[in-house]
């Protein structure tokens, strides 16, 4: 018996027009996961150059941290003092972590068939390196398209909220001819995160322990990727701090302690999100999480009606990805809540007394810091809701038969409410409790103030937060009617 | 009885005391055989005999968790998943009962894969995925979507998609299972042309009949090989 030599198994990288082939977009659910890519790259973009834009706005050689800009007259004082403009640039960089919660939770639409994609291409002999090529494609150039949009955007931001507002309240300065260069950059930061989140987001065929064969079975397996990602984002700017304390340190002077600042509520910031991402997992895994959750199922069983607080409680473990981010920025939503319910509660109540200019000023910083955390809640809810509609998606079959049952549309658009409200509620309640209380603390030692009325205030504002947040919960789902009653509809049952 | 290829010929597929469980089910115990060129092996038992799991592991779609397994020269313990796709796409054909084409490619170009994989312009590719095609009888099948063909019509595209890189050896894993008398014919009679050129064909069938058009039949029975036999 002679042997003959078996034949190289050499792969080379597949043209480039195979890539853009394989990776156009064809389904809906492709078109919808594309665009909401985009639409958060183009939001993370948007705040990137409001923060490169405010950061930039020129100092006059006074050292005085409450000098005003001379060279963009007619900014709101947040923006024109020195001193102020790092909790400006904070407010605009606070604005990335919903959208990349967005975009995060964008990138996972239609993941069941995108998982059986890969494993069908795989099947038919797509490498490993092949599928990641093809990943990485589709995620940068969604991420590229959104940086495209970023800097028309922001010159319509400017537009409503610069040129359009009186002199002395304007919110962002002029484009300046730098835009362009920021607006490159933006554009290549973007595209290498988008090639990141598509080489860290892994799909059927990569592990080549399970096999194909596995993956062709397990078609919904869920990453634990994000959690790392938001970490290293976190050490990231950790270790810039670090960083810039050593060239303060170094030089002796003052004058990087904005920056200073700036990277420490950034890191402060993704630390907490860090932890309450860790927590929401925790809380999902451990046996203390579990007996919780079972305690806690059993007392919505016996409350309200239990088919609904069962599918919604089942609707919630079966992405905890997505309730965990949202959850995580919900909860950092939430502390900035908290620390303006005590900074509103001084206004009114403190001894020492503000002047009508000064409370105007005051006030007027805290409705923009709160507006900043209310679009962010907002973007971070709509993650939630494209998460959900497209769990609705994956899931159409079981739906369907769930409506089959018995289950009519009134209590299904039930199970979407009580699965947003069960994740974003006690995220933006706690966090303010959680920001609202440890900063009263501060501020009631500092000045000598009356720590009941600092609670009151803080209760009542997460009180208001939970209220809001459960309204807007129940206008999402108002607005995914239509999905969830396409989603029940008999005939999925008998599509595979 | 010991049966397999005459000792003249080089085995295409040789499986050495292979075992594979899921989690604590045992699939296959100590499982061996062996392919030759030109040869159809019917792989034949009861549901949850381990019949889909030995082709899976015959294929290198799954590592089993002991015993060898030598594919076309390759002992593929030693080969990563890269190389076993590289393998997949250019020397193996594979035709399962459900799911195997693309949902979002047309026909064509699900046919095509193999080759664009391989590194084949899309012009290429697609001008031999039409003759693939016309071979299946599915010509005017070449733009539409998998959900709009028959059962049938989608194995032949499978079929034609498994055969379009001329393997030398061909899986089949229940291939007519859900077909019509007539359309399943048409199926077996494609794979088993491929004899004709000297590649292999491994059948795996709970149907007698379609195992009787094999030379040799493997009889499994709770993942172990009960029966050998040739056919012919």
């Amino acid at each position: 018996m002679t042997a003959t030599a078996p034949t190289p198994l050499a792969a080379r990288p597949l043209p480039a027009e195979v890539v853009r082939e394989l990776a156009r977009l064809r389904s809906s659910a492709d078109h919808l996961r594309a665009r909401a890519t985009a639409a958060a790259a183009a939001g993370i973009g948007v705040a990137l150059l409001m923060a490169v834009s405010v950061a930039a706005i020129p100092n006059a050689n006074d050292p005085d941290v409450y000098q005003l800009s001379a060279a963009q007259p007619g900014l709101a004082p947040y923006l024109s003092q020195s001193g102020l403009r790092p909790g400006a640039v904070m407010a605009a960089l606070l604005l990335v972590l919903p959208f990349a919660a967005l975009a995060v939770q964008a990138l996972r639409v239609g993941s069941l068939a995108l998982h059986r994609q890969a494993g069908l291409l795989a099947l038919a002999g797509a490498t490993p390196a092949d599928l990641r090529q093809m990943r990485v494609a589709r995620t940068r150039s969604a991420f590229l398209r959104g940086g495209l949009y970023a800097a028309p955007a922001y010159l319509v931001l400017w537009l409503l909220l610069g040129l359009a507002l009186p002199p002395g309240t304007r919110l962002l300065p002029a484009p300046q001819w730098w835009l362009p260069l920021a607006w490159a950059v933006v554009l290549a930061v973007l595209a290498g995160v988008g090639a990141l989140l598509g080489v860290r987001t892994p799909l059927t065929g990569d592990n080549e322990e399970d096999g194909v064969s596995a993956a062709l079975v397990r078609l919904g397996a869920r990453s634990g990727r994000p959690v790392r990602l938001w970490w290293a984002v976190a050490s990231g700017v950790a270790a810039a701090l670090v960083v810039s304390y050593g060239i303060r340190w170094g030089s002796g002077s003052d004058y990087s302690l904005p920056l200073l600042l700036l990277l420490l509520g950034a890191a402060v910031l993704l630390a907490a999100t860090c932890a309450a991402l860790l927590l929401a997992r925790w809380a999902a895994s451990s046996p203390v999480g579990r007996q919780t959750r079972r305690v806690r199922s059993a007392r919505q069983l016996r409350r309200g009606d239990a088919a609904v607080a069962m599918l919604a409680g089942a609707q919630r473990r079966a992405n905890p990805v997505a309730a965990g981010t949202v959850g995580a920025v919900l909860f950092v939503c939430g502390l900035s809540f908290g620390v303006e319910a005590v900074l509103v509660t001084s206004m009114f109540t403190a001894t020492y007394g503000y002047g009508t200019g000064d409370l105007l000023f005051y006030i007027g910083g805290a409705a923009v810091a709160a507006t900043v955390a209310v679009v962010g809640a907002l973007v971070a809810l709509l993650a939630l809701a494209l998460s959900l509609s497209d769990h609705l998606l994956a899931t159409r079959r079981s739906v369907a038969a769930v409506a089959a049952l018995g289950l009519e549309p009134r209590r299904l658009l039930g199970v979407q409410r009580r699965a947003l409200t069960d994740t974003a509620v006690p995220a933006v309640v706690s966090g303010s409790l959680v920001g609202g209380l440890l900063y009263q603390w501060v501020y009631v030692l500092e000045h000598l103030a009356d720590v009941g009325i600092y609670s009151a205030g803080v209760l009542a504002a997460s009180v208001l937060a939970g209220v809001l947040i459960a309204l807007a919960c129940r206008l999402v789902v108002v607005l995914l009617a239509g999905r969830v009653r396409a989603a029940a509809a008999l005939e999925h049952l008998r599509t595979p | 009885m010991s049966t397999g290829p005459s000792p003249d010929q080089v085995p295409l597929l040789e499986l050495d005391g292979v075992s594979h469980a899921y989690a604590r089910t045992p699939a296959l115990r100590e499982v061996s055989l062996t392919v030759a060129p030109g040869e159809v092996v019917a792989v034949t038992g009861s549901s949850g005999s381990g019949k889909s799991t030995l082709l899976h592991v015959a294929a290198g779609l799954l590592r089993p968790q002991a015993g060898r397994v030598h594919l076309l020269g390759h002992d593929l313990a030693g080969v990563d998943a890269t190389a076993r796709a590289v393998l997949r796409r250019s020397e193996i054909g594979i035709v399962l009962q459900y799911v195997q084409l693309v949902p979002d490619l047309p026909v064509l170009d699900n046919v095509a894969l193999p080759l664009t994989l391989n590194g084949s312009s899309l012009a290429a590719a697609r001008t031999a995925a039409a003759d693939a095609l016309a071979e299946v009888g599915l010509t005017d099948a070449a733009s539409a979507a998998p959900a709009e063909l028959s059962g049938g019509q989608a194995q032949r595209a499978a079929v034609a998609r498994a055969l379009i890189t001329s393997p030398r050896i061909v899986f089949a894993d229940e291939p007519v299972a859900s077909l019509d008398p007539v359309g399943g014919r048409q199926v077996l009679d494609l794979l088993r042309g491929v004899t004709a050129r000297g590649a292999a064909l491994v059948l795996i069938t709970h149907d007698n009949t379609v195992a009787a058009l094999a030379d040799r039949e493997v009889r499994l029975r709770q993942g172990s090989v009960e029966h050998e036999a040739v056919l012919r």
